[in-house]
């Protein structure tokens, strides 16, 4: 939506034309779309379902699919592993954008601080600095063998530790925005109503808090769960071989063995789970929520 | 069933300041007392320490008895009416009223009962199923009521219930909260900025300014005896005017104008003469007649009328003195002046109230 | 069997529908204004090696012909798929290897080279096992045994791919490749069971797979790119690696605790290859004549180590400089030819060897674990 947005500003002279003309900006919007979006879509239905030769339609590329294990393996592999991630983010997003939604101010910024500031640097820097922290002979290691707490170096590195530790850091603001979104705006006279009505802070937590947040924590898990299931990078530098994603998979296809039409197929297998896991979220969440474009 | 509530040198502050400042206050069961103030002046801290949602740095709450200064609001058994109703939006009506019943373990057959009595007490009956969203503002109170009220507790606080409602409807919840006093006996603290709400609901008020009770009594006691000049410049209209005490008769007292005028009678307070001191004067005491009609009273000329429905409100210059405020009935037997008219001002010195300055 | 396949230079994709964003973004490629008639592109890899080129090649060529040459690149196959597929080849000639070049004839992408127009002289120094219909080798590449030296001092290194396969006599973290459009590595997993090194081809897969099995458990990562692999190596989290030995080289030069043991090496080619519809034949050629000469190809060896395709380079060369390299007659010897047919040819189910091995080797990652 963002890039939409960006690419349609246009320059002082063309906004006034534009806003004489407002049909002809909805034209262009949706034109920019249409290449955009429509078009690409297009040709990867087109690959996937091309017949043998120069023409016909073909569910070869679907029975292949259906027929080779191998990429059910990667399907649930991905699957899961993009599950633990969104479990592991909600255990951890849950709490900490709780502390953000109640806590002063000076440190909510400071939290905020804290969740962002890796969002804002690249996915691939943040894998390697944690090959360098998590390593045999990382920081991690060294600290726990230094202080005796280990005998050996643990495994934390090349394997679903590794993966998780990796994807999770990555994937942890996701998490955390929403659900903070909604705990910031919940009135805090609710919770003290149930404290006044008899609850202890558990029971007002878990009858209040938690019910009028889950909207946020079902945006944030679905957010992250789809953001997961589209990794390669972080699996491919901190996992091992138990850890190959199908987008790594489709990578292969694409680009080496140059197999566009099942890539294709691939492709829309992966867009078809995730659109599932949208509606899926969209239905407990709405849409907009996770979209970020609710109203504030 | 109301309880009777204590507070001892209660203080709370925020960093420098002082938000409640060694409040004091004796409730007696079964009153209903409000808390006065303007914004910042401590009455809602106040209300939140006796809630539980604060923790005073001085003082001592005693509840029927019992001390429970330290106790978590959970277990202080006390009704709260917050001033936006903080009705819980995800569960429907017979869920929020029955919430306190479900916290206190009562069994379901128990609750739907009393959650049916509770809500038929505030005129809701059979909107159980509706959400809190689907109801008018008028009708959220009712809730927010109904489930403060259900588990039949001996205290309620009331945080500016009515802030948030229109005219007509704060009318008919007044009638509606004297009346759910009246009928289960209950003790209430309620909080409000709005004089008119304190004077026709409460037995006592207790007028809070700046962390402190100013003055603490009836609504009479307020408004005829206002212990100083802030309280009768909270409450009511009246005309204040600055001088000193002087002998006005044998025993009678009047304060002479520091801008100059004649002396003006008033009851005599225990002031000396020759103290500095405030004279007021409310606005409804005073009658106004023609300038050559017989009997006492001070020369004036009407500077302005204000035609306000069943009065009128007056602007009267002393000769030689300082303005006066008067209201004057819209009746056919009451004196009608017209502005620049030279009339006389007259009022009875018990009605006029003399305060140290 | 690629040198240079790489997260680096992958397309990122991290968006929400980020497996479709990877399938549209060859086709959305910009051109540039085509080359006229005084200009050929060559696609290579960037960094130092293109920099080196300019240097030795490009700009001498520019001097003595007038023709410039642009670089641009990485030349990957699906990029020139979607340039001839859309009738707008912006690039002549391609820097790339053997498998690159397959997959590319197999799609029908490149032009064969015509053998007659080079120089017979310079061509009769390179071994005729570069020539390659689509594809002339010259800069060499070799997957060897790279090891830390912290974990294997003084000559204590394995030195045979028995040795590597074999866990308890040496101990430490193996890494080989895997994902990238990397062949398995089933030579050596053949020499490790036993088989000779100059008879792996035609290679018995079946029994190369199951020697592969046995590495399984001895790799503690499969590798994605051979940056990360030397990054792996340097930091002692890697004791074994099969990788590019020259890249081992060019951080054992920046002081990275790392050596290469050329023996039992397996080289490749990067070669020269020429894009279909490229409308600069003369100018191609030319080109080609001029950086296939040996000199040439000396004074890149100088600053890239990898090793020339021309045995006339090491005349140029002093002997300490050939010993680095792994085409100099020593190493040669030790080491064995990537052989190209047998990786190019159509298996039963229309698929060439590497792609079906490639695909096999996936599946295998997947399926064991």
């Amino acid at each position: 939506m963002t890039l939409v947005a960006a690419s349609a500003v246009p320059s002082v002279k063309a906004a006034r034309a534009w806003r004489a003309r407002p049909g002809l900006m909805i034209a262009g919007a949706l034109a920019f779309c249409a290449i955009v979006y429509l078009l690409p879509m297009l040709s990867l239905f087109g690959w996937a379902f091309q017949g043998q030769g120069s023409s016909g339609a073909s569910l070869a590329q679907l029975s292949r699919l259906i027929g080779d294990d191998t990429y059910h393996y990667a399907f649930f592999t991905t699957f899961k592993i993009a599950a633990i991630t969104t479990l592991i983010c909600a255990l951890i997003g849950y709490p900490y954008a709780y502390l953000m939604a109640t806590t002063g101010p000076r440190l909510a910024m400071l939290l905020t601080a804290a969740v962002m500031i890796p969002f804002w640097t690249s996915v691939l820097a943040r894998s390697l600095a944690w090959m360098i922290l998590l390593g045999r002979k990382g920081v991690v290691n060294e600290w726990l063998t230094g202080l005796g707490l280990l005998e050996r170096p643990a495994a934390l590195l090349f394997n679903s530790i590794g993966v998780q530790i990796g994807m999770v850091h990555v994937l942890l603001p996701f998490m955390v925005l929403p659900i903070w979104s909604i705990l910031s705006r919940l009135d805090p006279g609710l919770p003290r109503a149930a404290r006044s009505l008899g609850a202890s802070p558990a029971a007002a937590f878990i009858h209040v808090t938690l019910p009028l947040s889950l909207p946020g924590l079902a945006a944030g898990a679905t957010l992250v769960f789809m953001f997961a299931i589209g990794f390669y990078i972080t699996p491919a530098l901190l996992g091992g071989p138990n850890d190959l994603t199908i987008a790594s998979l489709i990578e292969m296809v694409v680009r080496d063995l140059l197999d566009w039409p099942f890539g294709a197929m691939l492709s829309l297998a992966l867009l078809g789970l995730v659109a599932l896991v949208f509606a899926c979220g969209a239905a407990f969440a709405g849409a907009g929520r996770i979209a970020g474009m609710e109203g504030r | 069933m109301g309880a009777s509530l204590q507070i001892n040198g209660l203080g709370k502050s925020y960093g420098p300041s002082q938000a409640v400042a060694s409040v004091s206050l004796d409730i007696a069961a079964g009153e209903f007392v409000s808390l006065l103030g303007a914004s910042g002046s401590g009455k809602t801290t106040t209300l939140m320490m006796i809630a539980g949602f604060t923790p005073p740095d001085a003082g001592e709450i005693v509840l029927d008895g019992q001390p429970i200064t330290h106790l978590p609001p959970e277990r202080r058994g006390i009704g709260v009416v917050f001033q936006n109703y903080a009705l819980f939006p995800h569960m429907n009506v017979a869920r929020n009223v029955g919430f306190p019943l479900k916290m206190r373990r009562v069994s379901a057959a128990d609750t739907a009962r009393r959650v049916a009595e509770a809500l038929a007490r505030v005129g809701l009956a059979g909107l159980g199923e509706r959400l809190p969203a689907q109801l008018s503002g008028g009708q959220q109170q009712r809730v927010a009521l109904a489930r403060a009220l259900v588990y039949e507790p001996g205290l309620l606080l009331m945080d500016e219930p009515l802030g948030a409602l229109d005219r007509s409807l704060r009318e008919t919840m007044k009638t509606e909260i004297r009346r759910l006093h009246r009928q289960l006996g209950i003790t209430i603290v309620y909080v409000t900025h709005d004089q008119e709400e304190a004077l026709t609901l409460s037995d006592r008020i207790a007028l809070m300014d700046r962390g402190r009770i100013v003055q603490i009594g009836s609504a009479s006691d307020l408004y005829e005896r206002p212990a100083n000049a802030f309280v009768a410049g909270f409450i009511g209209e009246s005309t204040m005017i600055g001088g000193k005490v002087v002998r006005d008769g044998e025993a009678g007292q009047a304060l002479l104008p520091a801008t100059g005028g004649p002396p003006l009678p008033a009851r005599p307070g225990g002031l000396r003469e020759g103290a500095e001191a405030t004279f007021l004067l409310r606005p409804e005491k005073a009658s106004l007649s023609a300038a050559d009609a017989p009997g006492s009273g001070l020369r004036a000329t009407v500077q302005d009328i204000v035609y306000v429905g069943e009065i009128s409100r007056l602007t009267l210059r002393l000769d030689g003195g300082p303005e006066l405020t008067i209201k004057q009935p819209n009746r056919a037997d009451a004196y009608q002046a017209k502005i620049g008219e030279a009339v006389k001002i007259g009022w009875a010195p018990d009605d006029a109230v003399l305060l140290a300055a | 069997m690629t040198d240079r396949s790489g997260l680096s230079r992958r397309s990122i994709l991290l968006g929400g529908a980020g497996a479709s964003l990877t399938i549209a973004s060859p086709f959305v490629h910009v051109t540039p204004a085509r080359a006229d008639k005084g200009e050929i592109v060559v696609a290579g890899w960037g960094g130092s090696r293109t920099t080196a080129m300019r240097e030795v090649m490009f700009t001498p060529f520019e001097k003595a012909t007038g023709i410039r040459v642009r670089d641009d690149g990485p030349p990957e196959a699906a990029k020139v798929k979607a340039m001839v597929d859309s009738g707008n080849v912006t690039w002549d000639i391609l820097d790339t290897d053997i498998p690159a070049i397959l997959a590319m004839v197999n799609a029908k992408l490149l032009e064969p080279i015509d053998y007659s127009k080079l120089d017979k002289a310079k061509l009769g120094k390179i071994p005729p096992v570069l020539h390659h219909p689509y594809g002339l080798g010259h800069l060499i590449y070799s997957f060897n045994i790279v090891y830390n030296t912290k974990a294997f001092p003084n000559g204590t290194q394995p030195k045979t791919w028995a040795d590597v396969w074999d866990g308890v006599k040496f101990k430490g973290a193996r890494s080989f490749p895997f994902r990238g459009g990397l062949s398995p590595q089933l030579e050596f997993a053949a020499i490790a069971d036993g088989v000779p090194a100059d008879k792996v081809y035609p290679l018995d897969i079946e029994r190369a797979w199951a020697s592969h099995d046995k590495l399984r458990p001895l790799v503690t990562k499969w590798y994605a790119n051979h940056a990360e692999a030397i990054q792996l190596l340097s930091s002692g989290e890697i004791d074994i690696c099969c990788t590019i030995g020259p890249r081992g080289l060019v951080a054992k030069k920046e002081g990275a605790p790392i050596d290469v043991e050329f023996a039992g090496g397996k080289l490749a080619p990067d070669n020269w290859a020429i894009v279909k519809g490229s409308r600069n034949a003369e100018a191609v050629y030319q080109f080609l004549n001029f950086v296939i000469d040996g000199k040439v190809q000396a004074e890149l060896a100088k600053r890239i180590p990898y090793g020339p395709s021309s045995q006339d380079a090491f005349a140029h060369l002093s002997e300490a400089e050939a010993k680095e390299l792994n085409t100099s007659p020593d190493n040669l010897a030790k080491q064995f030819w990537t052989d190209i047919d047998w990786w190019g040819k159509t298996a039963e189910n229309g698929k060439t060897n590497n792609e079906n091995q490639i695909e096999r080797y996936a599946r295998w990652m997947v399926k064991r674990g």
